[in-house]
């Protein structure tokens, strides 16, 4: 039997290229469905659990896959926009609690999720270090985030300006990181929570005064007791304590911008008759029941992934029979060296279990590279949602 | 090294249990509900209502006025682990607007009467250690007026009914009875203050409320009990009296003997009328409302 493995690793060896070449293109094309298929299956499930652990999200009227998909996964699509007065009529209809949300602004990459401390509640989210933001000016990182902005407790971001070629638009916010988030492999690892106020000053909608004798740099003269401001530039507004008590918002709350809302029924009764009077008599606004959606989108996806996996089988079955096509030729191009593995004793049977041995080890080295494959996309499967989103 | 091995697992896995066990027990420890209150009339009248199960906290240091106290980081995540936080509305707690509190746990008590909120306007002074600050905006001694008081305490009432709603008989009990008592208080004051068109002035713009549902003619200047009456206030109250001519003077608290000296050579009588925004130093709001109401009438 030993004889047998020799010249089996010493056949492979020599023609180390043909096996290498012939296990990967298996393995590749084993592999594509394989993954598409794990891909799927990850997608699916935590699309599904995201969504059927939203009830319902008010959104102003538009479109639905939109409004979960920015809601729930914070992927880039903008939002038609609407005021907190909607939020606050669904909060004294007391069948319900609302936890509103702003996204509009970045910290780099990262989204700034504007919102109210329930929504760490609602998402089971846990604070792994530092604590949750308590004033505006402060904000909680997801853990994804924190490590790709390089921050921890005690550090400070500055927000993304809005538009760097608008000079009159509103000043980038710096703001103090307070916490990150435990990792929980959702869109939340990825965000940067503030309080819904603290989104609003960064579009501009409060301001702060600072007291110009503070920062002798600012002042261009001193006229009596009247102070002449000069014309340094003013790179980011900062929320500290000193300057906090001068923060005021300009015009009333209820006519803030908000993007959208995730609303839990206090029961399902609540449930019907918030669904019914959104149905009937609101042309501005939409509540929508996130798991519809996504049930929907996904129904979309897999009929898109059935008819890619019948292409890539159809490509698999071509794939293997090039491969047996190979190993025939293969065996023909060896005559010669096989007749004299005969004429020095070796049975027919021996040579015949060489040729075995040479096909198992084409398909195990395969087999292994499409397990290794499989197991980096169960590794990677949830970031690859959320890249993918 | 196995036994070492087998020795440090068996200790990981015992710490970890620990620290489980520890976790439940910091759960557990909060079996009691926890509302919190902005100032002592909204304290004393959830504390009247809520069932035993419940605490009903107000963070502030009884020396600092609660309309300006600010609350600092611990402070605000105590309020923000609350199960209910009862405010007063009317811009109250001005912190409120710049803390993260969770929005399904606010009950504003006055938003029943939101419309009829008065908007004043009031210069910059300094008071006890709440530091330099401004009566401007809305005047917010709500529950001064004894009915408004009611419909704050329904407000209250209805917030701890849907969070305990196996003891609605005992809330709604409780609230009949507080709602008797001051009703009967609005009764006293409305027939002590009846055609009492005499003007008075307030050493302070907190009595706006009370003004208005009492029918009084009351002009406000911006004292203190415990200031010193100095040159300018001096002219203030002098001007004041000219186009005002009041008889009497109405204090936030007792005071000192100087002021009240120099403002019964003026001609005017001194009463204390406590708008009792934090804890009063003896007695409850009932009993501290009961006490204005009889110094009111002594005086007159």
């Amino acid at each position: 039997m030993r004889d047998l493995f020799y010249l089996l690793l010493r056949y492979l060896l020599f023609y180390r290229a043909k096996i290498i070449t012939l296990s990967l293109s298996l393995a590749l094309v084993a592999a594509i469905p394989l993954g598409l298929s794990i891909v799927s299956s990850i997608t699916n499930e935590h699309l599904q659990a995201r969504a059927h652990s939203t009830p319902l999200l008010l959104g102003a009227q538009g479109s639905k896959l939109d409004l979960v998909l920015s809601t729930l996964y914070f992927s880039d699509q903008e939002l038609p926009l609407m005021t907190y007065s909607e939020i606050e009529t669904l909060q004294e209809s007391t069948l319900t609690n609302v936890i509103p949300l702003y996204r509009k602004y970045r910290v780099k990459t990262s989204p700034i999720v504007g919102t109210t401390p329930e929504y760490f509640a609602f998402r089971n989210l846990q604070v792994q270090e530092g604590r949750h933001f308590v004033r505006i000016g402060e904000c909680i990182l997801g853990s994804d985030a924190a490590k790709r902005l390089g921050v921890s407790v005690g550090d400070t971001i500055i927000s993304s300006p809005d538009n760097v070629f608008d000079i009159a638009g509103t000043y980038p916010l710096k703001m103090d990181v307070v916490g990150v988030l435990k990792p929980s492999a959702t869109a939340d690892d990825n965000a940067v929570f503030t309080d819904i106020k603290t989104s609003w000053i960064i579009e501009g909608l409060a301001h702060g005064h600072d007291k110009l004798e503070n920062d002798p740099r600012s002042i261009l003269k001193r006229e009596g007791e009247t102070l002449i401001a000069n014309a340094s530039l003013m790179q980011y507004s900062y929320i500290t304590s000193e300057n906090m008590n001068s923060f005021h918002f300009h015009g009333k709350q209820s006519a803030f911008p908000v993007n959208a809302a995730i609303v839990l029924p206090h029961d399902h009764k609540s449930k019907t008759i918030l669904m019914g009077r959104y149905m009937s008599d609101n042309p501005l606004q939409m509540l929508i029941e996130p798991h519809k959606v996504i049930t929907s989108l996904i129904d979309t996806i897999f009929d898109i992934k059935n008819l890619a996996l019948f292409i890539l089988l159809v490509i698999l079955a071509a794939t293997f029979a090039i491969a047996v096509l190979v190993f025939i030729l293969s065996i023909r191009l060896r005559r010669n060296e096989l007749q004299t593995i005969l004429k020095i004793g070796a049975s027919p049977f021996r040579v015949k279990m060489l040729l075995f041995g040479e096909i198992i080890s084409v398909l195990l080295i395969a087999s292994i590279l499409v397990s290794i494959s499989a197991l980096v996309m169960n590794m990677l499967g949830d970031k690859l949602i959320y890249l993918i989103l | 090294m196995l036994k070492k091995l087998l020795f440090t697992f068996v200790l990981i896995v015992m710490m970890n249990g620990c620290n489980e066990s520890k976790e439940q027990t910091q759960t557990e420890d909060r079996t009691s509900k926890e509302v919190y209150t902005v100032n002592y009339p909204l304290y004393y009248f959830t504390q009247r209502m809520a069932p035993k199960n419940v605490q009903v906290v107000f963070p502030v240091p009884q020396d600092v006025d609660p309309a300006f106290w600010r609350p600092n980081t611990e402070e605000i995540l105590s309020f923000a682990q609350a199960d209910l936080i009862i405010l007063n509305g009317a811009d109250y707690a001005k912190w409120r607007s710049t803390a993260s509190l969770p929005e399904s746990k606010l009950i504003n008590t006055s938003k029943a009467f939101e419309k009829e909120l008065i908007h004043i306007e009031s210069a910059d002074h300094t008071h006890g250690p709440g530091g330099e600050h401004s009566h401007a905006g809305t005047a917010f001694t709500t529950w001064l007026d004894m009915q408004q008081a009611i419909k704050q305490a329904e407000a209250i009432k209805n917030a701890l009914i849907l969070m305990e709603p196996e003891e609605k008989e005992h809330i709604e009990q409780s609230y009949l009875q507080l709602k008797q008592e001051l009703g009967g208080l609005d009764k006293g004051f409305k027939n002590a203050f009846s055609d009492l068109q005499r003007p008075i002035v307030a050493s302070h713009p907190v009595y706006q409320y009370f003004a208005r549902a009492y029918g009084l003619n009351l002009k406000s200047l911006l004292w203190e009990p415990e200031m010193k009456i100095d040159a300018k206030a001096q002219a203030d109250i002098k001007t004041l009296l000219v186009v005002h001519p009041a008889k009497v003077l109405i204090w936030e608290g007792k005071p000192t003997t100087e002021n009240s000296d120099y403002i019964r050579n003026l001609g005017l009588k001194n009463i204390v009328i406590k708008p009792c925004m934090n804890l009063p130093e003896h007695g409850d709001f009932i009993t501290q409302m009961q006490e204005n109401l009889k110094r009111f009438k002594k005086a007159y």
